[in-house]
């Protein structure tokens, strides 16, 4: 093989190099002539047919909370040790994206394994490059096409392939005559599932719903065939949903557009089918936690309101069903949360708040005990009374006389 | 399993330029990003073999690397058989492929002589070394379609609509060809998976949905006078006659299925995976439903023409297949080589290569620059070598194909010589054509059909076209049978010259690039066409024409 010229204090160089580079695996350049002549310019007598990519392994999760320099110093780590690798087998490296290097090398039409061959130079640039920076990379390898213009192609099918690391997990070379292509297929993430998920948001059962993820991935990693972004996309639809019911049961709205969008995020970037999974159950609990809480804070306000309902009406004879109309949730769920917001059931809260006022009537009126018995609700004044007896402890008159009698020397010693 | 590879820069491996040059192209013929087979030692065209077997192909790398610059090695059907004494200026090899006593001129004998080892099938240039890959076919259709062009449009297909089908490895350079002289292309292919693969690879720009659509973005591209070439999935007779019933006229009309192989023709109704099935289940079955497509797939045709679109068929037998099946008028459109590629041959111009046995591309490019500078008032020469720059990158020898005519070949040849001993280019050049030409080929269903004189199925001229060639002092002269439509139907003669800067190299080039050619335009003149008259008696020609 010939040795790759090039002149590496010339930056001018570099770049330009990097840049036709860029170009032919683009397919910007459309002339096989212009493929010649600059490569002729640009020092590269290597003839490349076949194209590998690399990606470091959870790049975004590893780098979210770095600064930019310190992130372009690790790419550039990543880049320079490539290029050193690819130097020695006469390979051309190059960054393609924020995380994803390309390296073009050529592989002779007399090699008999040919998919082995390059499969044995991935390894070695993987493993050199993970020795070097102790980043884990992981790399795509794409077909040998033996004319230069559709060299694209054979970068497009080492992308389609490290897309493949998403079920084989980090640090891996795949070759993509090695994979099974994905499909688009998605009866795993069906409505079915959606609706199930629902329900245990609704319930606020976090672990219900882990269970229904698990098994979904374990079944997606056995099939290993499903597209990572359509999985992706699927995911995040299901989310949205999620994310509508939770806020159609009292989650507060600004708190799941911030949880949408984060989530949305990092189920894109997800690099592995274990970190989307995780990632799943984090955007879960996050969800459930927000319905949790504003059911908490829902009751709050509904309950309030109920009782203010109360105390301005116990004194007709108001039901706990006119009372959960009122507040709009079901007599059911308001019996229930009612004696959790006020400690006593509805009746017994009814019941006090009329005694109360027939303990401010007793002391502060000249109404008879009959009169009294009507205004705080009951028309029979017997019945009043042993009520009252059962509440306080004494009879009406008992109260009033004997309150009385303690209000009249306060006043008459003052 | 042995590779071979072609040796590249201007080491010699051999005794002489002369022999090296023919080991290179024996072996470039085998690279396996050129052969189609290179296993089975098969360049290309079916079974078209390099030499009979491994142990023949073995052979004759080491007599030509051991014969002397007064030797002459003697192939027959891919097997070396002797070395002789002749002479300096006599070729170095000479071969004979594939010929049969014309009694048992068929398929099923020749391939009972060859199962016996007897004999070799070397279609046309792979048996005489001097396959290039794709180049070739692509220039053969450009050619065609340009001569379509000139002949009913003025020149260019620019607001034309061509329909056509087959996009397998003959098919597949009509895209280009059409939207590289400005047309627009409807190409039909009943196999998904093919049509998808010329897309990946640029050789169509459009893969439409259905044929409709096809019609309908044919349509908008035609109004804006834009080429386009659009890819189609359907059964061509199925899609020829929906076309008729849209009531739309393309302006061309062609097709290449492999309508010459029933076996390989897909029926009607059928997927390309079920055709398959069904011809290893059932194959009378087969071919009784592929002529009933056949036939409704020349009606089609008959039909576009009667409405006024120009017809021709592209040299895949559609016409007898239909007039086996009883379609009467079948002939009533022509073929394409009697049609648009008779006029060159009657100029002496036909498909003339080199090759650059350096390997490097550079010396490609730098004749490129030369051959358009000397025919700088030629157009079409011009966008060919354009066109050919874009789309091809080399693997193998580099090599370029241009159609010359009879005073630009040997013009030519002596300035790459003469380049080749300035030391411009980087080793000696192989200078070459395809054996479809106007001397070397008789065969009546292509090349020779409807000759004026009625002389379609006249054998001597590619015979005399190779002896002159061997008197001429070409390197390498071969006289074959059956190259492109099979055996019993055509004769054709290959010959090959080593520009390698010497004086008798330039001798030999100035005399076989003269002779060949010329003898073509005598052969077309005898059979009365006037072009040809014409030139025989100009003052420049280089051969004196006996009346």
């Amino acid at each position: 093989m010939n040795e790759i010229t090039c002149h590496k204090n010339n930056p001018l160089e570099v770049y330009a190099r990097r840049g036709f580079l860029r170009d032919l695996l683009f397919n910007n350049i459309t002339s096989a002539k212009d493929i010649w002549n600059l490569q002729k310019k640009l020092n590269i007598i290597i003839q490349p047919n076949t194209v590998m990519v690399v990606t470091i392994d959870n790049y975004y999760s590893e780098t979210c909370n770095k600064s930019e320099i310190q992130k372009q110093n690790l790419r550039l780590k990543v880049l320079q040790s490539l290029e050193k690798c690819a130097k020695s087998f006469n390979a051309l490296a190059v960054n393609m994206d924020e995380n994803l290097y390309a390296v073009l090398f050529r592989v002779e039409n007399d090699v008999v394994s040919q998919v082995e061959w390059a499969i044995e130079l991935g390894r070695f640039i993987k493993d050199n490059v993970e020795e070097d920076t102790g980043i884990s990379v992981s790399v795509g390898i794409g077909r040998r096409y033996k004319d230069i213009l559709d060299l694209h192609l054979s970068y497009k099918d080492a992308v389609t392939a490290c897309h493949h690391k998403f079920f084989w997990g980090k640090s891996q070379v795949i070759h993509i005559e090695n994979v099974i292509p994905f499909t688009e297929e998605l009866s795993l993430f069906s409505i079915e599932v959606e609706s199930q998920l629902s329900v245990k948001v609704l319930s606020c059962d976090d672990e219900g719903a882990f269970n229904i993820i698990d098994e979904l991935f374990g079944n997606a990693v056995k099939e290993r065939s499903v597209n990572p972004l359509i999985m992706k996309t699927r995911l995040i639809e299901i989310i949205t949903t999620l994310i509508r019911v939770a806020f159609e049961a009292g989650a507060d709205q600004e708190k799941l557009a911030a949880l949408s969008g984060h989530s949305v995020e990092e189920i894109l970037r997800s690099d592995t089918v274990s970190e989307l999974r995780n990632q799943m159950r984090e955007v879960l609990r996050g969800i459930i936690e927000e319905v949790s809480l504003g059911r908490k804070r829902m009751n709050l306000q509904v309950f309030e309101k109920a009782v203010s309902y109360i105390q301005e009406n116990f004194r007709k004879p108001i039901t706990l069903e006119q009372v959960a109309e009122h507040v709009h949730i079901s007599p059911y769920y308001f019996s229930h949360g009612f004696k959790n917001f006020t400690g006593m059931n509805f009746i017994d809260y009814i019941t006090r708040l009329k005694m109360e006022e027939a303990k401010k009537l007793l002391l502060t009126t000249d109404l008879s005990i009959g009169q009294i018995s009507r205004q705080v609700g009951y028309n029979d004044p017997n019945y009043f009374g042993r009520v009252f007896k059962n509440v306080v402890g004494i009879p009406p008159s008992k109260f009033r006389a004997s309150k009385k009698v303690h209000i009249d020397r306060i006043f008459s010693e003052g | 399993m042995e590779i071979f590879k072609s040796p590249t820069g201007n080491k010699l491996s051999c005794k002489g330029w002369q022999q090296e040059g023919l080991l290179r192209l024996l072996l470039n013929c085998l690279n396996p990003d050129i052969a189609k087979d290179p296993e089975e030692l098969v360049a290309y065209g079916g079974t078209g073999k390099v030499a009979r077997d491994l142990n023949s192909l073995k052979a004759i790398i080491e007599a030509l690397k051991t014969l002397e610059n007064d030797e002459t090695l003697l192939i027959q059907s891919g097997k070396p058989v002797g070395i002789f004494r002749t002479f300096e200026f006599a070729p170095r090899v000479i071969m004979a492929g594939a010929l049969l006593v014309p009694r048992w001129a068929n398929w099923d004998y020749f391939q009972e002589l060859s199962e016996k080892g007897l004999t070799a099938y070397g279609q046309s240039t792979a048996g005489s070394w001097s396959y290039i890959g794709t180049q070739g076919i692509l220039q053969g259709t450009w050619e065609t379609f340009f001569q379509v062009a000139k002949r009913h449009f003025g020149g260019s297909l620019r607001g034309k609509l061509v329909l056509t089908s087959g996009l397998g490895e003959m098919g597949s350079a009509q895209p280009i060809a059409i939207t590289s002289n400005g047309g627009v292309a409807i190409v039909v292919d009943v196999d998904r998976a093919i049509v998808k693969k010329r897309l990946i690879s640029s050789m169509i720009d459009i893969m439409a949905s259905s044929l409709e659509e096809a019609c309908e973005i044919a349509k908008e591209y035609i109004s804006r006078a834009e080429p386009i070439s659009i890819g189609v999935v359907g059964n061509a007779a199925d899609a020829y006659e929906a076309v008729l019933s849209y009531n739309i006229k393309p302006d061309v009309v062609t097709d290449q299925t492999p309508a010459h192989d029933l076996k390989s023709y897909v029926p009607s109704d059928l997927s390309p995976e079920e055709a398959r099935e069904l011809g290893k289940t059932n194959p009378e079955m087969y071919e009784k439903i592929a002529r009933d497509t056949i036939k409704r797939h020349v009606l089609a045709m008959i039909e576009f023409k009667k409405r006024g679109s120009v017809v021709f068929d592209y040299g895949n037998n559609l016409r007898e297949q239909g007039h086996r099946v009883g379609v009467k008028d079948a002939f009533c459109f022509p073929g394409f080589a009697s049609e648009y590629i008779r006029p060159l041959f009657c100029e002496g111009r036909g498909p003339f290569r080199w090759i650059a046995l350096s390997g490097d591309p550079e010396d490609i490019y730098r004749t490129d620059e030369i051959i358009l500078s000397i025919f700088k008032g030629d157009g079409r020469l011009k966008e060919w070598i354009d066109l050919v720059e874009r789309r091809f990158a080399f693997h193998g020898l580099p090599a370029r194909v241009c159609w010359l005519n009879y005073k630009e070949r040997a013009v030519f040849g002596n300035i790459i010589n003469e380049m080749v001993k300035l030391g411009e280019l980087k080793a000696p050049v192989a200078i070459t054509r395809d054996h479809m030409d106007a001397a070397a080929v008789a065969s009546p269903f292509r090349e020779t059909e409807a000759m004026k004189d009625g002389s379609d199925a006249v054998a001597d001229w590619p015979v005399l076209n190779a002896l002159l060639n061997c008197a001429s002092g070409a390197s390498l002269v071969g006289l074959y049978h059956g190259g492109g439509v099979g055996i019993g139907y055509s004769i054709h003669s290959g010959v090959t010259v080593i520009a390698d800067g010497s004086r008798e190299a330039q001798k030999r080039l100035d005399l076989v690039l003269k002779a060949d050619p010329a003898l073509g335009v005598i052969r077309y003149a005898d059979a009365g066409y006037e072009i040809a008259k014409d030139i025989i008696k100009s003052a420049v020609f280089p051969a004196k024409a006996v009346e």
